[in-house]
């Protein structure tokens, strides 16, 4: 979704957080979701099964270099 | 003789351990340099100079008896307020947090105690570590000693801005997307970012728990590989601390030899849209470490079309999971930039928050295999251009704050995604007399092989033996 409207902005923050916010607050949130689009697209370029969020140390470690010590 | 604060933080050990001056007589001369510049600089939070002189005399009485002396053994410490220790108020530079007393103390601080450091106090931030200026609209702009007109670089301002100034020897800042990093530039200091996992984050105020790190700041290469050895390495009581080996650091720093390393500059991103100024500044630092013996070779970048905007997703879900009741409940207690910047992640789906997560490691591996073929350590700007002004950049919650957030940061956060550690590093001034820095980015738990380069590159030039005008 390469825009996402103000408006639509405002109910979504209203309804997931209980208040309306300003028209300049709900620019920025509908600014936001719309850059958020672009992002998934490119991180979920492949199967998202190969990597898991517990892996982060494991790939730290087997990528280090030992003659770094 | 120079003063005893404006010593570097070994030297400042060393002095103590041989008894050449006490920790009080240390202690106090920070004292005196603080109480003169803070109203100037606005670097503290709470200067608590009777908890100080306590803890020095503690530490001379323990020389005295003949007792082990740590690394840091009657050294004057000060730290971003976002370090629990038990019963004393940690703010979080926020009037949401302005009388929270925690109930545990950070494993960071523990060390540090362990140590033999003194603390002076804490240190201004930006509120909840949510800005990278310096801004704080309920305890002041922290201002940088080189200009006070300048920003000091945020998050950890008065991290930066009190070790700059000679008020500490050394101070730990945390770095969430670049707040050890930007103000070590800002203020012409070392600071590292280590690492994902190197150090412990328990007791620390969290921000996102994927990419929060904490890290020292301090004047020599020397300095700050000193306080990194004494917080590195795994904690019990954070799951997320890494067993592996932690190096030694220090000792890289003493007759770094550079010879034949590979340092890589990146064709993409890193030094697109740099400043001209700055660009001839990276150049001439350069130029060093290939007098040095270094090669420089140009390094292409995987994911430099979206290499700013990995994080995004992460760093803004996991401090809304933090943060949002309180949005809900108190909102008039927030500063207007930290409850915009909040509000607007409100519009991060779920689905883009665990496809950043999961994607992470693979991104990491990639990047890491591609870059480090072809370069030893990575060189890259902090800040793309010379430092704004105070006044330049009070956007507040207006449309420039995004804008403005990106640019500084465009740098800085990508390296917090990646996991990877990254030093920054003295590199000189602008026109404007404002400190310049780049950092030097490396393999996981490459922290040692940064330092050799980073001190082999200090030793070649004078920067850091210049001091601000007080």
């Amino acid at each position: 979704m390469k825009h996402f409207p103000t408006e639509l902005a405002a109910d979504y923050v209203e309804a997931t957080h209980g208040r309306r916010p300003a028209e300049a607050q709900a620019e920025r949130v509908a600014r936001v979701a719309a850059s958020m689009r672009k992002t998934l697209s490119v991180t979920a370029e492949a199967s998202l099964f190969d990597t898991e969020p517990d892996q982060l140390q494991a790939t730290l470690i087997a990528l280090a270099d030992p003659e770094d010590q | 003789m120079a003063a005893l604060n404006d010593l570097t933080l070994t030297a400042a050990a060393d002095g103590v351990a041989s008894g050449e001056f006490s920790s009080v007589d240390l202690t106090e001369a920070c004292l005196d340099a603080a109480r003169q510049a803070d109203e100037r600089l606005n670097c503290f939070i709470r200067l608590d100079a009777e908890g100080a002189l306590a803890g020095a005399r503690d530490a001379d009485e323990q020389r005295a008896r003949g007792g082990p002396l740590g690394p840091l053994h009657g050294v004057p410490l000060a730290h971003k307020d976002m370090f629990y220790r038990a019963g004393a108020v940690c703010t979080c530079g926020s009037k949401i947090r302005a009388n929270f007393r925690p109930d545990v103390t950070a494993t960071v601080l523990k060390r540090l105690d362990a140590a033999g450091a003194v603390t002076l106090g804490t240190l201004n931030m930006a509120e909840f570590a949510t800005g990278p200026t310096g801004h704080n609209e309920h305890y002041g702009a922290c201002r940088n000693p080189w200009h006070p007109d300048y920003i000091t670089g945020g998050s950890s301002s008065g991290s930066g801005s009190a070790t700059a100034a000679r008020l500490v020897f050394g101070a730990l800042g945390s770095d969430t997307g670049g707040s050890v990093r930007l103000p070590a530039a800002a203020c012409g200091l070392f600071g590292m970012k280590a690492t994902q996992t190197r150090v412990s984050r328990y007791g620390c105020m969290g921000l996102s728990f994927s990419l929060d790190n904490v890290g020292p700041l301090a004047r020599t290469a020397r300095d700050c590989a000193r306080l990194l050895e004494v917080i590195a390495g795994h904690d019990e009581l954070d799951s997320t601390s890494s067993r592996y080996p932690v190096g030694a650091y220090e000792a890289a720093t003493l007759e770094p030899d550079i010879r034949g390393l590979r340092i890589g500059i990146a064709k993409s991103y890193f030094r697109d849209d740099l400043d001209a100024e700055l660009r001839s500044a990276h150049d001439a630092a350069l130029a060093v470490m290939s007098s040095l013996g270094a090669e420089i070779v140009e390094v292409e970048i995987p994911f430099a079309d979206v290499m700013g905007s990995l994080g995004g997703p992460i760093s803004g879900i996991e401090a809304l999971a933090l943060h949002r009741a309180w949005m809900r409940d108190r909102p008039e207690d927030y500063g207007a930039q930290t409850l915009a910047r909040h509000t607007s992640n409100l519009a991060v789906p779920a689905a883009d928050y665990l496809a950043a997560v999961q994607s992470r490691p693979r991104i990491v591996r990639k990047f890491t295999e591609a870059v480090f073929t072809q370069c030893d350590v990575l060189q890259a700007p902090v800040f793309p251009f010379p430092l704004p002004t105070i006044d330049e950049t009070d956007v507040r919650d207006t449309q420039g704050f995004d804008a403005l957030l990106a640019r500084i940061t465009r740098n800085t956060r990508p390296f917090n995604f990646l996991a990877l550690p990254g030093l920054s590093v003295p590199a000189g001034f602008c026109r404007n007399g404002l400190p310049l820095g780049f950092q030097l980015v490396g393999r996981p738990f490459s922290e040692t092989r940064l330092f050799r380069v980073g001190a082999a590159y200090e030793a070649a030039t004078d920067w850091t033996g210049r001091a601000p005008k007080n």
